[in-house]
C-alpha cells in the first residue's frame, strides 16, 4: 500500500477524515486498524456506510496491521488507529511508522487536555515515548489546512 | 407526532432552529445537538439519545437530521437507528428546505415514509439559476 498519512484518531471515520483529509492527499483507500473493530461485523457494516463511494476501506487487528499494510494493492492509503498504544504495537510488531498525525484524542475520564482537540491520559503519554524513542515523528494537525505543530510543543515530558 | 433532532458539527443545527422559528412559527419536539470539537463520541452519543427521548416522549419515532455523510453525527445517528430502526431514522445533508418539510409532514405517515417523503422533497429544492433559464 502506498501510505499517505497514519493518523490516530478516535473517532476512526468520520468527517474530518472523510471530507478533509481524503480530498488533500487524495485518498483512495481508508485502512482502520483497531481490535475492537477488527472482530465486530456491525461496526464494520455502519462504518462502510458512512464511506463516500469510490473509497475503499480495509479493517485489520493491530496484530495483523503491519503485514496487511505491507502487501496489497499499490492504492494512495490513509491508515487509522484509535489511540498511540496501538501505533506502538503495530510498530512493535514490525509495522513501519516513520511520521505519525496526532489528530483526534478527544476527552474522557482520566485524560487531561493539552491541545485543541489532543487529550491524553498516562497510558498515551508512554506510548509517545516509546514512539518517539523508536524514530516516530509526531505531528499535531486536527485537519490538513492547520500547521504541524510538533507534539513535543504540547507534551514537553517527551523532550529529552 | 414523530420528533425531530437536528445532530450537526457545532452550531449549526441551532441556527437551522432559530431560522425555521422564524419561518414556520414556534413547533414542539424539535431539539438540535451540537459536536464540539474537543467532545468525545460518548458524551455526543449520550447527547443524542436525551435528545430523542426528549422530542419522542411516547415513543412514536424521531427523525434525526445529520449535516453529512460519514460525520460523527451520522456515525452516531446510524447506530440508533440500527438498534431501533423503527424508532429511529437518518436523513443527511440537512438544510432548510428538509427541516421545513420535515416540521410540516410529521403529522401523516410514520416514520420511514417522513425519511422517503423528506429525502425526496429536499432532492427536488436543490435548482440553478442556470438550469431555470434553460427550461
Amino acid at each position: 500500500m502506498d501510505i499517505q498519512l497514519v493518523r490516530i484518531d478516535d473517532r476512526l471515520i468520520h468527517g474530518q477524515v472523510v471530507v478533509g483529509w481524503v480530498k488533500a492527499l487524495d485518498i483512495q483507500s481508508l485502512v482502520v486498524v483497531n481490535d475492537t473493530i477488527a472482530k465486530d461485523a456491525m461496526q464494520k457494516t455502519l462504518m462502510e456506510m458512512a464511506v463516500p463511494s469510490g473509497l475503499k476501506v480495509k479493517f485489520s487487528s493491530v496484530e495483523e496491521g503491519p503485514s496487511l499494510v505491507k502487501g496489497g494493492d499499490a492504492l494512495r492509503t490513509l491508515v487509522l488507529f484509535a489511540n498511540p498504544a496501538d501505533v506502538l504495537r503495530f510498530v512493535q510488531g514490525g509495522g513501519s511508522v516513520p511520521s505519525v498525525n496526532v489528530g483526534g484524542m478527544h476527552f474522557s475520564e482520566g485524560k487531561r487536555q493539552v491541545g485543541k482537540t489532543v487529550c491524553v491520559n498516562g497510558e498515551d503519554v508512554r506510548a509517545f515515548q516509546a514512539l518517539k524513542g523508536l524514530g516516530t515523528t509526531l505531528e499535531v494537525r486536527a485537519v490538513p489546512g492547520d500547521m504541524k505543530e510538533p507534539l513535543e510543543k504540547l507534551l514537553p515530558e517527551l523532550k529529552g | 407526532m414523530i420528533g425531530i433532532v437536528v445532530a450537526t458539527h457545532g452550531d449549526f443545527g441551532q441556527a437551522l432552529l432559530a431560522t425555521l422559528k422564524a419561518i414556520l412559527g414556534e413547533s414542539e419536539g424539535m431539539i438540535a445537538v451540537a459536536l464540539e470539537a474537543s467532545e468525545s463520541l460518548e458524551t455526543f452519543q449520550a447527547k443524542l439519545q436525551k435528545a430523542v427521548v426528549e422530542v419522542d416522549p411516547k415513543t412514536e419515532g424521531t427523525l434525526v437530521l445529520v449535516d453529512m455523510l460519514g460525520g460523527t453525527p451520522f456515525n452516531v445517528g446510524l447506530k440508533m437507528a440500527q438498534a431501533a430502526p423503527d424508532k429511529v431514522a437518518v436523513v443527511t445533508g440537512v438544510n432548510l428546505p428538509m427541516l421545513i418539510t420535515a416540521a410540516s409532514h410529521r403529522g401523516a405517515g410514520d416514520l420511514s415514509d417522513l425519511a422517503q417523503e423528506v429525502q425526496v422533497a429536499t432532492r427536488g429544492a436543490v435548482v440553478t439559476s442556470v438550469e431555470l433559464f434553460n427550461q
